[in-house]
């Protein structure tokens, strides 16, 4: 990693966020962030988008399942021909 | 090879993200509805460990097609519902965030929500939306400077960093 060019930095900022990073990398990106304090906060401010978009969706996920969505996987199932197709 | 299992199992997450990029839990589902109807056709022909991001382009290009076509889907056997219901995505604990989520551009909120709430990675987020790869980091970096800049509690960290 190149510590000096910003659009480096930036692309591993980003990686670091979404995970993505290698540890190799996470580690030297870490001492650069220890240095870097407004990158460092960045990153959280980052991670708490993520974090509260997940929380925002959570509930999503655990709705039941609309009828209407698992009649076209029974159909599916049975082999039947499905006639709601638009 | 995918199962019918597989396909029940993605769809919390296909109405999840439907919804999230509709804006609206009626025409959400019927995208979905529409997506699993293709998928019923053909997923035994689909690898399992790549249903769910077949599932995923899939669903993207519904939502896309929709998007551009700009009028609601209605399948076939489902009754016409006026005026579309708003999303509630979840409770109102945060509805500056909802907004401002609603808010972002088609293809930001897309791969912000496959890379943060799917755990997709830039690669595959530009498979499902069809964009290069520097165009879906482009994307996420603008929705997450706009998301981070709200007056919300959660960005109201100390310079250190903390809560």
């Amino acid at each position: 990693m190149n510590k000096q060019t910003p659009e480096m930095s930036r692309q591993y900022l980003d990686d670091y966020v979404s995970g993505t990073l290698d540890a190799a990398n996470s580690g030297l990106l870490e001492e650069y962030l220890a240095a870097n304090p407004d990158d460092a906060l960045r990153i959280r401010r980052d991670w708490a988008v993520w974090e509260r978009l997940r929380e925002m969706f959570a509930p999503v996920l655990f709705e039941p399942i609309p009828a209407r969505l698992r009649e076209v996987l029974a159909s599916a199932r049975s082999g039947k021909p499905r006639t709601g197709k638009p | 090879m995918a199962s019918v299992s597989d396909l029940k199992r993605a769809i919390p997450n296909l109405r999840c993200y439907s919804r999230a990029l509709t804006g609206d839990p009626g025409v959400a589902d019927d995208l979905v509805e529409n997506c699993l109807h293709t998928a019923a056709d053909i997923f035994e022909t689909v690898p399992q460990n790549g249903v769910r991001i077949w599932l995923f382009t899939m669903l993207h290009a519904v939502i896309l097609r929709n998007a551009l076509s700009g009028r609601r889907p209605r399948p076939a056997n489902t009754p016409a519902r006026w005026p579309p219901r708003e999303t509630h995505v979840a409770d109102s604990r945060e509805p500056g965030l909802q907004l401002a989520f609603r808010a972002l551009g088609f293809a930001q909120k897309a791969v912000l929500f496959l890379m943060a709430i799917e755990d997709f990675s830039d690669q595959e987020a530009a498979i499902i939306t069809r964009m290069t790869v520097h165009n879906v980091r482009k994307a996420l970096r603008e929705a997450l400077d706009q998301l981070s800049a709200l007056p919300l509690g959660f960005v109201a960290l100390k310079q250190d960093g903390s809560a």
